[in-house]
């Protein structure tokens, strides 16, 4: 039987309200609701459970079930700031990510690599890089180890450690998931390139951990809520622990559209719609924004004032910038022999040879590289055969059946420069059902951020080459339209000029305000941030309750 | 319909992602109310819902040069017109009338080609072939693929995929759960290391 959670009435003075109860939200409001603090968590999505998963590739891959659709949900999209936006006919919406209770996290693949220390100063170690916003992060991978810790243990992540990794002060808990056979073929191609291939780290359990099932394989994890509980996401794992110590509600379907402040430049009350559309404000002591790099800085933004006359904790006018996608290259192969990888959890092995940036490149950037396999039937069908190959008929139907089992993707995730030309705004245009701007997208690839998916591209076939693929092709690079890593977009740092939130992730303008999410990171990493969203969210939410017990919030 | 022609090698290679969202401009709510009539319709033996019988029979026609009959069944045997009268009455609503339009012009160049026939679906198969070849590269072979191959490989409660053939013919096995070894490179390698967390 689920049991009931606290409820609290909007004139309630609760001690936090935070907005999103993703990555960043479930830990926030899991760990300062086990301190003993109120929460009140809003969130604009559904409250679906575990058993309201199905394995539905036309729902999920085409009607978009989980993040909603461009008509219901408008964004629109640019490449420059001298482009006019427009909403994207025959694309995914710009800004891509889950509406529900557990947000992204429930859809997600499951990645969870760290960041290494390389990540936090990379700007000190390389230098400058011109016209961009390169810079440190005021906090280094040796204060967030101990967070990266507490979410592997916390929340479930099966792996081991590999030849790159940064120090660790305790194992994995769970052992990394079967190796699948794309993950066999890495291994190969990179032992003979002199590369080295090592286990996934995956947020999906590979045996019982904390109550829950052990991953069954089913192979649909990417766009899919897991039927059984094994992915690690927020809706399995924090969430219901925040509920569970009775001070922490969950509001679903409350889309919060202002933060109301007074005089003295304190927010006091989070304004949300229901899902009938009445509107409603929950007063808090302070306030928590973890609602994803687009949602959170498109709050701040509809939050300007007389005394906030750009948008909430916007004195430096650097809410919205820095936005960052991770840029992403595949090339795909053909083996003689079924891989069958629609089975099992999308990635066994990565490679982290070309992590690092190397300027005898000749540009900045790095990656990581996974063997994968994504497609469902349909979305092969219509567009996995390799780009020459009959669209229909006789041959067309041989092809299926001999591609669809021997396929196997070799990705690149790469790293994406900070400029502040691409960035999250309010559409001047385009409107809501609720009748406020939709997100308007700004962005286009820097040049190393497009040469670096270039590289690791070449890099891609090389390994299929070498582990034995009877044919490899790929599709060109070209600069991205769609983004489901969210990032940047409120950055930290110690300078209040240049940053809006402080090194405890406080508005630098506002003292009851902090923001938490993929919006404080200041440099991309190398494609996988959910990890490093929830070890700062860790982290955030102890200094946060320290704050809140001094009474300095 | 809006979307531009595009060539062999777009076509081809669009990504996945952006074949979700072109479907998305379909305008889709309703899978479920779609799902259910269409699991009605299978059970009844209902008619189509918004095909005329012509229409019909020239998208079934069209669908088995898309999806063909070879030693395995082919679209016709897996139901996808149903899948197809299903969508378009309902989250591909939006689609009925390119589709209707293109389907009267694909009837109308088979009447130019051989008056007696009189339709699509009543042309000699090789001459069905040329004209489908014709017009290959069009936004309406795009959008009749599209639901050709979702009604071949969508779940068969949307009416298509008949027992599941279509997954079968390409190696998914539907299982909804497996165990190692998943795939040929993989036997035989340990599940993983010794201890937990030990490389």
């Amino acid at each position: 039987m689920r049991r009931r959670s606290a409820r609290y009435r909007t004139q309630d003075e609760v001690d936090f309200v935070i907005v999103g109860s993703g990555a960043a939200g479930g830990v926030l409001a899991m760990v300062l609701a086990e301190a003993g603090f109120s929460v009140v968590v809003l969130e604009q999505g559904p409250y679906r459970r575990t058993a309201d998963f199905r394995h539905d590739e036309l729902a999920s891959w085409f009607e978009l079930e989980p993040t909603g659709s461009l008509e219901e949900f408008p964004q629109t999209f640019r490449r420059t700031e001298r482009d006019e936006a427009t909403v994207p006919r025959g694309g995914a919406p710009p800004a891509l990510y889950a509406r529900g209770v557990g947000g992204t996290t429930v859809y997600f693949t499951g990645n969870y690599w760290r960041f290494h220390e390389v990540d936090f100063v990379e700007r000190s170690r390389l230098g400058p890089i011109a016209g961009t916003g390169f810079a440190d992060w005021p906090i280094t991978y040796q204060e967030l180890e101990p967070f990266y810790t507490k979410v592997e243990w916390e929340i479930g992540v099966s792996g081991a450690p590999g030849p790159f990794d940064p120090p660790r002060s305790r194992p994995y808990p769970l052992q990394p998931l079967p190796v699948k056979s794309s993950g066999v073929l890495l291994e190969e191609g990179a032992r003979k390139l002199g590369w080295n291939a090592f286990p996934a780290p995956m947020a999906i359990l590979s045996r019982p951990y904390a109550g829950r099932a052990a991953c069954i394989h089913c192979g649909f994890c990417m766009m899919y809520g897991c039927e059984v509980g094994a992915k690690s996401s927020a809706l399995v794992t924090t969430i219901p622990r925040a509920e569970a110590t009775d001070r922490c509600e969950i509001r679903a379907e409350s889309t919060v559209y202002r933060l109301e402040t007074n005089a003295a430049g304190r927010v006091t009350r989070a304004l949300y719609w229901d899902a009938e559309g009445r509107e409603h404000a929950q007063r808090a002591r302070a306030f928590i924004l973890a609602a994803n790099g687009a949602e959170t800085p498109r709050l701040l933004l509809a939050s300007a004032s007389s005394l906030f006359p750009h948008g909430l904790a916007n004195s430096s006018g650097k809410v919205g910038k820095y936005l960052m996608f991770n840029g992403q290259a595949v090339a795909y192969g053909l083996f003689e022999h079924p891989l069958n990888e629609y089975k099992s959890v999308q990635v066994t092995r990565i490679v982290h040879d070309f992590y690092d940036s190397d300027p005898a490149r000749g540009f900045y950037g790095g990656g990581g590289i996974d063997a994968r396999f994504t497609p469902g039937p349909i979305l092969f069908a219509l567009a996995g055969l390799p780009p020459d190959s009959p669209h229909w008929g006789a041959g067309f139907k041989r092809m299926l059946a001999e591609y669809y089992t021997r396929t196997v993707e070799i990705h690149a995730h790469t790293t994406s420069l900070p400029l502040e030309s691409n960035n999250i705004t309010l559409d001047p245009v385009v409107k809501d059902r609720f009748g406020r701007p939709a997100i308007r997208v700004t962005y286009k690839d820097h040049p190393d951020d497009l040469a670096t998916m270039r590289f690791l591209q070449d890099r891609a076939k090389e390994l299929l080459e070498a582990a034995g693929a009877r044919r490899i092709w790929t599709i060109p690079v070209t600069e991205s339209s769609t983004g489901a890593h969210l990032l940047g977009t409120c950055r930290m740092g110690d300078d209040p000029r240049e940053s809006v939130v402080d090194r405890y992730h406080r508005a630098h303008d506002v003292p009851n305000l902090f923001i938490c999410d993929g919006s404080s990171f200041v440099t991309s990493g190398r494609g996988q941030p959910t990890m490093t969203i929830q070890a700062l969210a860790f982290r955030a939410a102890e200094h946060i309750a320290r704050f809140a017990r001094q009474g300095e919030i | 319909m809006d979307r531009p022609s595009l060539s062999r090698r777009e076509f081809a290679s669009a990504s996945a992602a952006a074949l979700g969202g072109a479907w998305l401009l379909l305008h889709l709510p309703a899978i479920e109310a779609a799902a259910a009539r269409a699991r009605r319709a299978a059970r009844e033996r209902l008619g189509f819902q918004v095909l005329t019988p012509a229409e019909a029979a020239a998208f079934e026609a069209l669908a088995e040069h898309i999806f063909p009959t070879t030693d395995t069944p082919g679209a016709r045997a897996l139901g996808v017109v149903h899948f197809a009268d299903r969508a378009l009455g309902s989250f591909a609503a939006s689609m009925l009338e390119p589709m209707r339009a293109g389907l009267a012009e694909l009837d109308a160049r088979a009447r130019s080609i051989d008056p007696a026939a009189g339709s699509f679906d009543r042309l000699p198969a090789q001459r069905q072939a040329a004209l489908v070849a014709d017009i290959e590269f069009s936004d309406f072979f795009f959008l009749a693929r599209t639901l050709t191959l979702m009604g071949v490989f969508a779940d068969p409660s949307y009416g298509g995929n008949r027992g599941g053939t279509g997954w079968a013919l390409i190696g998914f096995e539907a299982r909804g759960a497996y165990r190692p070894p998943f795939g040929h490179y993989d036997r035989g390698v340990a599940a993983g290391p010794a201890e937990d967390g030990q490389p």
